[in-house]
């Protein structure tokens, strides 16, 4: 077990639901890395002072539902039901109908058999509420990036509760951290590193990430890098809107 | 103990959706105790608890013939008080709001404490308050998983949301809990330690 699999594992440590052999393999991990074991202890120190928290009393058998309605199916409720088929039929008539005016839907009858025919469809618009899309570029110094940090898995964790916490908004499309190697460059700069005439050297700072969000605006994805774990490290935070190019024919 | 008090969650919601008060009595009557830890532990004051059980019975009353007996009762309903508990913080937000457009003095005043009736010692009131300063999402899946003593795919259940998430939310809510109850540049485990 390594430090990023332990850390993945802390929830059901901390709250014994680990399988033997994971609890096992986390044992001896403890055992040997100084930082998970600190991690661990300081968590579960934290899940025993939760319990200073005392349990609130019960505010007793409350027997009030005794006088509620009865909550058998009425009569009016049954003839609703009886008339719920053919709304629902209606309502599902009116809008073929609807859909058939609005696709400009011919009907013709010829030798007794009749069929639709379509008006050619018009080309198709843009997409209307879509929420723009903005990408993060997570930047940090060399120093940052190359320096192994004794807490390097908590900080992942951190970076990817963030994450889910957007995605379960609905806001993040997609995420990833870069390798901590120096990447490729490709273009004229290949030509001139080759010839020693190298223009373009890379900054003071690193692309070590990124994450493409939805957000109305600038502001909105501006609000979102601010809560980034990724700035409390330090890092600086890019963000540009994703251009909306026009569709293939 | 009655006849009703024997017979399973699945039995007597059936039997309640048929129209026994006996049986939505008995079921509402084994499930209370839960209802009201769980909802004690959301608002972090008992008044505010009584609030959201009566919310989340009257929800209970008005949907139950809709429940599908395919699912766990206590899910179900744990997931009701969660909302309810949402609604009532919502509101309160709302109402603290309004209060402060109305005086300016409100607005940079402290909030109140969850209950002044529920004296606590200090401990025990820091605890509280750093479980109460958390975010809603990350409140719901550390209750349940740690006062409730529900397993993780129970939580995430009663969240409808997916196990790793729970997790992640539960292992966030505990970093946070530690931040506020240890001071900055501070041992963390001589501190959590103290009796």
């Amino acid at each position: 077990m390594n430090c990023q699999e332990f850390q993945d594992a802390l929830p059901d440590l901390l709250y014994a639901e680990a399988a033997a052999e994971t609890a096992d393999a986390a044992l001896r991990h403890r055992e040997t890395c100084d930082a998970c074991r600190a991690e661990f202890e300081s968590l579960g120190a934290t899940v025993e002072a939760l319990n200073r928290w005392p349990e609130a009393k019960s505010s007793g058998d409350d027997t009030t539902w005794h006088q509620w309605p009865d909550l058998r199916v009425r009569s009016g409720a049954r003839l609703r039901r009886l008339w719920a088929p053919i709304v629902t039929g209606a309502i599902a008539a009116a809008l073929f109908f609807a859909v058939l005016v609005a696709a400009r839907a011919q009907v013709r009858v010829e030798d007794g058999r009749w069929s639709l025919a379509f008006a050619d469809r018009p080309a198709p618009g843009p997409i209307a509420d879509e929420r723009d899309e903005f990408m993060l570029l997570l930047y940090q110094r060399p120093a940052v990036r190359d320096e192994p940090s004794t807490d390097t898995a908590a900080i992942v964790s951190e970076y990817r509760a963030w994450a889910a916490g957007l995605r379960d908004q609905g806001r993040l499309r997609a995420g990833e951290k870069l390798d901590a190697d120096d990447g490729w460059a490709i273009g004229a700069i290949e030509e001139e590193r080759a010839a020693g005439t190298e223009s373009f050297r890379p900054g003071p700072l690193v692309l070590a990430g990124f994450f493409i969000v939805k957000a109305d605006s600038y502001d909105g994805a501006a609000d979102i890098a601010r809560t980034c774990p990724h700035l409390k490290y330090g890092g600086r935070i890019d963000v540009r809107r994703i251009a909306k190019l026009p569709r293939n024919p | 103990m009655n006849d009703a008090d024997a017979r399973s969650d699945r039995e007597l919601v059936r039997l309640a959706q048929g129209g026994s008060r006996d049986a939505l009595g008995a079921l509402l009557r084994r499930w209370n105790d839960p209802m009201v830890r769980l909802a004690h532990r959301l608002t972090g004051s008992p008044h505010d608890a009584e609030d959201v059980r009566q919310r989340a019975l009257l929800k209970c009353h008005a949907a139950l013939p809709r429940f599908k007996a395919d699912a766990e009762f206590s899910t179900w309903l744990f997931r009701i008080v969660v909302n309810a508990a949402r609604d009532v913080d919502r509101s309160r937000r709302v109402g603290a709001r309004n209060a402060a457009s109305l005086d300016p003095s409100v607005a940079h005043s402290r909030p109140a404490p969850p209950d002044a009736a529920d004296e606590l010692p200090e401990s025990a009131a820091a605890v509280r308050d750093a479980v109460m300063a958390l975010p809603e999402h990350l409140r719901s899946a550390i209750v349940l998983r740690h006062y409730l003593s529900l397993p993780f795919p129970a939580v995430a259940a009663v969240l409808e949301k997916p196990e790793t998430t729970v997790k992640s939310h539960v292992l966030q809510a505990l970093r946070e809990v530690r931040r506020s109850l240890v001071p900055q540049h501070t041992d963390p485990t001589v501190r959590i330690n103290e009796p």
